[in-house]
């Protein structure tokens, strides 16, 4: 045995015992140096990631009303799971849990679970619940936070004009797109600091009391008419397995929309179960030939330059006029001779437009089409207007002025053609419609969006015989069907062919029936219009818009207490 | 009457006061560590400093008894000690409270005994005495350490099975110290080595998984760092969050926002060290390594063979319990419930470790034949 000498052994024991107190506190040693020193940056990032979190505007969301207060859209509390990865203990444990609770993938969770992360979403906007079986479980490191989800407790009423927001509450379409801002509330990052329980330590975690509510809109929809215009286009869509339809009901002294419709329905609760396409809100995104109801620009402008009295007469060649090298027919074969300009609006005459379009020449039809707002945004509170399609006067070919005439050549959104229809109901003004009447809170207003005139479109007398041409119309023409009982009634049928995709020409069988105008004609307390996208058997406006329009208008206009002259009949008897 | 005066003196002449009051000098900082720890968000534990204060009396208490009787009494009491904490063990795995899933203590009205504490500092008196009655000339071979392998043994199964791993690490570890002490045949071990080289598969088969992913974890800390890694990662944190001066007391995030997990007992150096930073763990290590470097002294100073024999016990016993628990918070060690001497939260563990210094103290104090 090698050091045999009890002093020596002695010794060598000394010496092992001071080398294993030099490796093990030299190791701890230079362990702490490596933790303290070395890696101290990351590990105070760490622990700061740990208990502080950014909350990113957490305020309450602004509630959107209809004009008389009823809610349209509201924010309801909910509960949102979040977890702090670095504070859960058994991730594979909680994930498993979670994930037959919340019904999420287990496995992404764990991946999540795995980063370096003071904060990860696990599930937002849980239902009670799913919030109360989570809380029971009682995980560290998972904890609640309160977050406004969007409710539109009408559903799909009105739904694509009010929009919707995603999970991080941000308005995506619409109004709650449109008016983000307002809606809401003061936007802004907010640190909290939390303790290894999710728990908020300091005054910081009431930002509940601390951020402002957004603000509230009070839209200029009428829930009501809303319903009305809704239903009626709806049952009228599906009676001609069309494609889709919009309708739009505007005051036209104010350029307010009372509403706004737009086929197929659309739940807002649930956007992303649409497709991306149907989100959209036609009536001002997309912008059709509108075929006969525009005739009625050319009426005005007529009767505005005095260049032909209602009762002018015009030679309509028969039902068949070459121009250009095309010959155009009358709609269903008709074969008129000489027409007043009243007549041709009323019969809708399609020669009869283009002899008038002549008269006034391609100069002075291309002011008035841009003066009526054709070409460019009406300027509507909501996103993705469109200006439709005005071909440059210089840019017109030898058939432009007769097809733009009778509305073909020439693409426009239906908000576009219901304003300038207000500015002729209502003595001339082009009003800049608009979907808002006002920002308030609690109540009281922040900012009121009055009614804004654009310009001076006609004059007031050009209206008046405007106004007779369109109740002749009623009366005697296409647009008997929309006729109502006790009131009068301007209005104007239109039947578009509808342009081929491949651009060859006008499709046979595809069409949009329109309708449009405004009751009481004389007095108008709505301009209304609908137009149907592809009926199917009858394409006729007269047939299948016509219907609708009555309808909304007699029922609004009941609603609405509008007094009809069987009424005033009936007061007289008293 | 005079010469039990004169007698009674020179014991107070040769009283260690330098370790005395390194002991209580740690145990101050054990104290403010506390009161820090306490001083965040739950308030619960706002008053364990206070109670720490009392245990720290009740173990000046237990010192002042191991000083008063000459050690030499207990060792011949050892063998009646030890079958009493054998019985108690026995007791308290049938008996005992459980808390998280281990049954380790005695519930009594006012307090929790743990009695695998205590067991600690009879294992040391019995190996001495056992050492002490079967001299052997030269060093030890493998068969003669069975006997007192067997004395250790008993206890650290019924500890193991608790289940309190570390305590029953701790034993082995005195075991081995003290076998070193008084000397082992190089042969034997280097058996010993290969022998415990060989059976680790063997404790890895009677380990729970949750043991088993500590090791696991320590080998590689990203396999699983939020699951068993997270004691670790906590830990680590917190100290390194500290850097060079630490946050300053009552300030560690970490431990005041309860990240850190066990922060009064266990990882209670983890808080210190988010508090004092680099420094003030190297002022506190330095502090223990004067402890334990005035405790190798007494080995060599004391009277005879068996003072030294416990002395060695002791010692390691102390150090063992500071380079673990040190090693567990930064990651050196797999987490194994070993408290920091002094300064972890824990009435049995203080008083032991009191009377531990007071084994010490008394056998420096009695090193001189003619004062027996």
């Amino acid at each position: 045995m090698f050091l045999e000498n009890p002093l020596k052994r002695a010794k060598f024991k000394i010496y092992l015992v001071l080398i294993f107190f030099i490796i093990c506190f030299g190791t701890i040693w230079i362990k702490l140096y490596n933790i303290q020193i070395l890696q101290h940056e990351r590990l105070l990032n760490l622990s700061q990631k740990q208990h502080y979190r950014t909350l990113y505007s957490m305020s309450q969301r602004g509630t959107i009303y209809d004009r008389r207060g009823r809610e349209l859209a509201v924010s309801v509390d909910t509960d949102s799971i979040y977890a702090n990865p670095l504070v859960i203990e058994k991730p594979q444990q909680t994930a498993k849990i979670l994930s037959s609770i919340l019904n999420i993938d287990s496995l992404r969770m764990i991946r999540e679970f795995n980063r370096e992360k003071g904060f990860i979403w696990i599930k937002r906007k849980v239902t009670p619940y799913e919030a109360d079986t989570v809380e029971s479980m009682k995980i560290k490191g998972v904890g609640f936070l309160k977050e406004g989800k969007r409710f539109y407790p009408k559903r799909d009423l009105a739904a694509r004009m009010i929009g919707f927001v995603g999970i991080d509450n941000t308005g995506l379409a619409g109004v709650e797109y449109f008016y983000d801002d307002y809606l809401r509330g003061n936007s802004g990052r907010k640190i909290i600091e939390k303790d290894a329980f999710g728990r908020g330590i300091n005054s910081a975690d009431d930002y509940g009391g601390s951020l402002e509510r957004g603000y509230d809109l009070r839209l200029t929809i009428d829930e009501v008419i809303q319903y009305i215009t809704e239903k009626e286009l709806a049952g009228q869509v599906a009676k001609y397995r069309a494609k889709g339809g919009t309708a739009i009901v505007m005051d036209p002294f104010t350029g307010e929309i009372l509403a706004m419709a737009d086929q197929p329905q659309f739940n807002p609760n649930s956007f992303n179960q649409y497709e991306r396409g149907n989100w959209k809100n036609r009536v001002i995104t997309d912008s059709f030939e509108p075929g006969s109801t525009f005739k009625l620009i050319l009426a005005a402008a007529v009767l505005e330059e005095g260049i032909a009295g209602q009762n002018e007469i015009f030679f309509c060649e028969n039902g068949e006029l070459e121009i250009g090298g095309i010959v155009i027919h009358e709609a269903k074969g008709h074969k008129y001779k000489w027409l007043t300009l009243k007549e041709i609006i009323g019969k809708s005459s399609n020669i009869g437009a283009i002899k008038i379009a002549q008269r006034l020449g391609a100069t002075k039809f291309f002011d008035y089409i841009v003066k009526f707002g054709m070409g460019s945004k009406t300027g509507i509170d909501m996103p993705g207007e469109s200006t439709g399609k005005v071909r440059e006067l210089d840019k017109w070919s030898s058939v432009s002025l007769a097809s733009i005439s009778f509305g073909q050549e020439i693409s426009v959104t239906p908000i576009q053609l219901v304003t300038a229809i207000s500015a002729l109901a209502n003595g001339g003004l082009f009003m800049r419609p608009h979907i808002v009447k006002a920002v308030e809170r609690d109540g009281v207003a922040a900012k009121v969006f009055k009614p804004e005139v654009v310009r001076r479109v006609v004059s007031e007398k050009t209206c008046r015989e405007f106004t007779d041409i369109l109740e002749y119309a009623i009366k005697y023409g296409t647009g008997q069907k929309a006729s109502i009982e006790g009131y009068s009634l301007a209005g104007k049928t239109g039947t578009a062919q509808k342009a081929n995709q491949d651009k060859s020409g006008y499709s046979e069988d595809k069409f949009i029936s329109s309708f449009i105008g405004y009751i009481p004609s004389r007095d108008p307390k709505l301009v209304i219009m609908v137009s149907i996208d592809e009926p199917e058997d009858v394409a006729w406006g007269g047939e299948v818009a016509a219907p609708v329009f009555r309808e909304i208008a007699r029922q609004s206009l009941r609603y609405l207490k509008v007094p009809s002259t069987n009424d005033r009949i009936y007061m007289v008897e008293n | 009457m005079d010469s039990k005066n004169i007698f009674k003196y020179r014991l107070i002449a040769n009283f260690d006061w330098i370790i005395f009051w390194l002991t209580i000098g740690v145990s101050v900082v054990g104290v403010v560590a506390l009161y820090s720890s306490g001083w965040g968000v739950n308030h619960e534990s706002n008053y364990i400093y206070i109670k720490q204060i009392y245990w720290i009396f009740y173990g000046l208490a237990g010192m002042m008894l191991i000083l008063y009787v000459d050690y030499h009494s207990l060792e011949r009491f050892a063998y009646i000690f030890y079958i009493a904490i054998i019985v108690t063990l026995v007791a308290v795995t049938l008996y005992g409270k459980a808390v998280s899933g281990a049954r380790r203590w005695f519930s009594f009205a006012l307090f929790t005994f743990q009695p695998s504490e205590i067991a600690k500092i009879i294992i040391i008196i019995t190996l001495a005495r056992y050492f002490d009655d079967k001299k052997i000339k030269g060093p030890y071979r493998i068969r003669d350490l069975i006997p007192p392998a067997v004395i250790v043994l008993i206890p650290a199964i019924l500890i193991a099975k608790q289940p309190d791993l570390g305590t029953a690490a701790i034993l082995f570890f005195i075991f081995l110290s003290m076998s070193f002490f008084i000397g082992i045949n190089a042969r034997s071990l280097f058996i010993l080595i290969i022998l415990s080289l060989v059976s680790l598969p063997i404790f890895w088969h009677f380990m729970k998984d949750y043991q088993r992913n500590r090791i696991l974890t320590l080998l590689n800390p990203h396999i699983d760092p939020l699951g068993s890694g997270y004691h670790t990662i906590q830990s680590e944190i917190a100290i390194g969050s500290g850097g060079y001066i630490g946050k300053g007391l009552m300030s560690g995030t970490q431990n005041q926002l309860n990240f850190l997990p066990e922060k009064h007992t266990d990882f209670i150096f983890s808080v210190f060290a988010e508090e004092m930073g680099f420094i003030g763990a190297l002022f506190l290590i330095i502090l223990y390594i004067i402890i334990i470097v005035k405790g190798i002294d007494v080995i060599h100073c004391a009277r005879n063979r068996s003072g030294s024999l416990i002395a060695a016990g002791a010692v390691s016993m102390l150090t063992f319990h500071i380079i673990f628990n040190i090693g567990m918070t930064i990651g050196l060690f797999p987490i194994v419930g070993i408290p920091l001497p002094f300064m972890s939260y824990g009435g049995s563990s203080l008083v032991t470790n009191f009377m531990v210094i007071g084994l010490l103290l008394n056998i420096k104090m009695r090193r001189f034949k003619d004062m027996g």
